[in-house]
């Protein structure tokens, strides 16, 4: 199938993909120089139309098409959910569950919350009105095109990124990991068939990212730059932009949980650790949101170790709800060093006879935030106080991300500003990790505003 | 000195060069609750598998340690005031190198492996106390005092080699002249040469000998022995091209060529009975074959339990009685499958970390 939209290539290369014993071919386009600027002078004139479509219209349109992807008789969903597992390695389950939660939570009135949000009147995107207190006019435009480039293998950002792109009425040049570029194939399938000319303003292109010349001639010709990555993968973009091109950077980070002893009560310790599973097992662990390591609180109703065989319960439930992708070797010998190394000075739990789930559980003498292998491996710090949660934290200042939380509110306001000054971006309830709400300031920043121009009129 | 008797009997073991499963077992067991009662993390590791001294009757009862681990903790039955020697992991991948320790009797006890795998692999033709002429591409101890091959060959020099025997790389790099010149000379009076180096170093060289149209006709009884494997970050060749370049550049055929797998974590060495085959009129596949003082299992990559069908691919596991301060059984982060006469390994894992010393001598530059 076809792994490119909006683009007509002279030449393409096909790609195999074979997991749980099925085979996948996509056919990736190989575009030239020349072929990017006709594209590119071609969407100048979309971008016109684009912007004629009132914001109201261009939010309805987006929930239609993310409605329509839910239904289960959905054309496309069907024709794409089972590729997508093939071409992951993710279990259909895990696919059809990111899926879900992904076109779920972008509705019509989270999209407008958004935008109030953000830019309190979404309308300013439609033409001059009044500025909030003021008799002043304003007016934002997006600064298009903007280039998503979206490394590694998780569902989701992806689609988020671009939903944001399409409400500035911006064009979307799309540069996807090859493994995840299906799930934004099938938004852009759905909103064409809802409105043709908003998924004009989308165009999904590959490249060997890093590699193909052409990367630097879009980078060149883009106004705003999106990416997802690691460190190096963003500098190497970053040191190729214009100088007044915006770029936004979401890199790797790390996410972990806490739980305090006012939390740990026999009540709620089978909710936690249920929560916490979902947290672990969601992506096989992969995404910058899934929980890494759990900081138990020492002294509550219920001890660390009640809650880690509960915890082993329920991950291995999760194996049945949300079964494991599939590992490579490399992957399932990282799994037995986690396994094997942690024995040396620390508890350790494993699934019975297979690699899907570790946990190991250190002490105040060794606590570490990070040493997970991934792939459902969990390391349980028991704390005597929260207080050395932060100064473990502290240790990987840049790169925190979420907080699961579990805790009383009070517990959580005396450690939530420090949390703050540590980078962490997001605390949240346990189990509801790997889902954030639209309006999370990814990484810390308003993720719309930046893609705007504004232009103010003086009373 | 804690183990100066368990040492005696371990190098009589290897001495014998004989197969013996029940002593092999015995000293095993005996070797693990030595280390089980004298090292606190060790006994920590096999407690977490409950495998204790006294509830185990089997060696391939003893929880193996993976390689990795060496680079987090110091794992060792011995004192810091006991350790003679230490060795360090080459680390190419992480940039952190573990290490291993050892005491005057584990020295020993490596220095007999050493020598008796030697003779049974590289040098089976050789009579009693014949010498022959070695040419070393490893550096001397004096470069590398904690490099685990440095000082294997080592050892294998002051025994098998002759007067003529000569190391080749300095603290400049390969002396490229010297070698050429004394290949030559060993060529014109058709005088037998054993090459030991690293794989890559020899890749280098094919390359050298290739630009300056050069080779060497080395007489019959010439062999070369390379370890170390293919790093990934120079040219890598097949097997069977570097046996092809091997006869082309140094007339050595494939039965004088014995590869050789080196772990820093274990003190003895598994060298391809390619030799010994020839030797025996054996038909088999070139493989790495067990001395009988080790035994190498393949376990399941998901399980880590072991396979028994030959053939099978899984991870390795070692046993090593000369392991005598360093943990007797190790899951290395390799994948491979038995084979009639010993093993074959076919690649190291990916996020594992390469070990070994060919990056080193791939780092070595012809002058």
């Amino acid at each position: 199938m076809k792994a490119y939209f909006n683009i007509k290539p002279r030449k393409t290369e096909k790609q195999i993909y074979t997991n749980f014993d099925k085979e996948v071919t996509l056919e990736n386009a190989i575009i030239t120089e020349e072929e990017f600027y006709t594209t590119l002078t071609k969407a100048k004139t979309i971008q016109k139309e684009v912007r004629k479509i009132p914001i109201k219209k261009i939010i309805e349109d987006i929930d239609l098409a993310c409605k329509e992807l839910l239904k289960r008789d959905s054309k496309i969903r069907n024709l794409i959910l089972p590729k997508l597992a093939v071409i992951t390695g993710f279990s259909k389950e895990m696919v059809k569950d990111s899926f879900d939660g992904t076109f779920r939570i972008i509705t019509k009135d989270s999209l407008l919350k958004i935008l109030q949000n953000e830019i309190q009147n979404p309308e300013y995107l439609d033409g001059f009105r009044r500025k909030i207190n003021s008799k002043d006019l304003t007016y934002a435009q997006g600064k298009s095109p903007i280039l998503h480039i979206v490394s590694g293998n998780i569902l989701g950002p992806q689609i988020t990124s671009l939903v944001y792109g399409l409400m500035t009425k911006s064009i979307n040049i799309v540069k996807e990991a090859q493994d995840t570029k299906l799930f934004t194939i099938a938004f852009a399938k759905a909103l064409k068939e809802i409105n043709p000319t908003l998924a004009k303003a989308i165009i999904i292109l590959s490249w060997k990212g890093g590699i193909d010349p052409i990367e630097s001639k879009i980078i060149k010709k883009s106004k705003s730059v999106i990416v997802y990555g690691s460190d190096k993968t963003i500098e190497s973009i970053s040191n190729r932009v214009n100088p007044k091109t915006k770029i936004l950077d979401y890199g790797h980070k790390i996410s972990f949980s806490i739980i305090t002893k006012k939390a740990l009560t026999y009540k709620r310790i089978v909710d936690l650790a249920k929560r916490s599973a979902r947290d672990i097992a969601t992506y096989d662990q992969q995404g910058c949101l899934s929980t890494q390591s759990i900081f138990i609180e020492n002294g509550g109703e219920c001890s660390p170790e009640c809650f880690v065989k509960e915890l082993e319960t329920q991950l291995e439930l999760m194996t049945a709800e949300l079964p494991p992708g599939k590992l490579t070797e490399n992957e399932k010998v990282e799994i037995h060093k986690f396994r094997e190394e942690n024995r040396f000075n620390s508890d350790v739990f494993i699934s019975n006879n297979n690699t899907n789930w570790s946990i190991a559980i250190k002490n105040d003498e060794n606590i570490s935030l990070v040493g997970s292998c991934l792939n459902r491996a969990i390391i349980i710090n028991k704390v005597d106080s929260i207080s050395t949660v932060l100064k473990e934290a502290g240790r990987y200042k840049d790169f925190l991300q979420t907080v699961g939380f579990a805790g009383k509110h009070e517990e959580l306001m005396k450690i939530a500003k420090k949390l703050n000054h540590l980078g962490v971006d997001r605390i949240c309830s346990l189990g509801k990790m790997p889902f954030p709400n639209l309006l999370w300031h990814h990484d810390g920043k308003k993720n719309i505003l930046e893609l705007l121009n504004w232009t103010d009129i003086e009373s | 000195m804690k183990n100066p008797k368990l040492a005696n009997e371990v190098i009589q073991f290897i001495k014998t060069n004989k197969q013996d499963n029940e002593n092999f077992n015995k000293l095993a067991l005996k070797i693990f609750k030595y280390q089980y009662n004298n090292s606190k993390r060790y006994k920590r590791f096999c407690d977490s598998h409950n495998k204790t001294p006294s509830n185990i009757t089997s060696f391939k009862q003893i929880p193996p340690v993976p390689a990795s681990a060496f680079k987090k903790f110091k794992i060792t039955p011995l004192t810091d005031n006991e350790i003679g020697k230490t060795y360090k992991t080459s680390g190419t991948t992480s940039g952190i190198s573990g290490e291993v320790h050892l005491d005057n009797n584990a020295l020993k006890v490596s220095k007999a492996s050493i020598l008796t795998n030697a003779k049974n692999f590289l040098f089976p033709d050789l009579k009693e106390n014949e010498k022959i002429q070695i040419m070393l591409l490893v550096p001397p101890i004096t470069l590398a005092p904690n490099m685990i091959m440095a000082n294997g060959m080592d050892t294998i020099k002051n025994k098998f080699g002759n007067s003529k025997s000569k190391y080749y790389i300095t603290k400049e790099g390969l002396d490229g002249k010297a070698f050429v010149k004394d290949l030559k000379t060993a060529e014109a009076n058709k005088t037998p040469v054993a090459l030991i180096g690293g794989s890559f170093g020899f890749v280098n060289f094919f390359d050298f000998c290739l630009k300056n149209r050069t080779k060497f006709n080395l007489t019959k009884g010439s062999r070369m022995m390379d370890a170390g494997g293919y790093k990934g970050r120079s040219r890598e060749i097949s097997s069977i091209e570097y046996l092809n370049e091997l006869k082309k550049y140094f007339n050595i055929s494939k039965e004088y060529r014995i590869n050789l797998l080196g772990m820093t974590e274990l003190n003895s060495q598994f060298y391809d009975n390619s030799l010994k085959n020839n030797l025996l009129n054996r038909k088999a596949t070139t493989s790495k074959e067990n001395p009988p003082w080790t035994n190498t299992e393949v376990v399941s990559i998901d399980t880590l339990q072991p396979l028994e069908a030959p053939k099978t691919k899984g991870l390795l596991v070692h046993t090593d009685l000369a392991n005598l301060t360093t943990p007797i059984r190790i899951l290395a982060e390799d994948v491979g499958f038995r084979t009639q006469t010993g093993f074959i390994m076919t690649r190291r894992t990916k996020g594992a970390e390469l070990r070994g010393c060919g990056i080193k001598m791939e780092e070595v530059k012809i002058k």
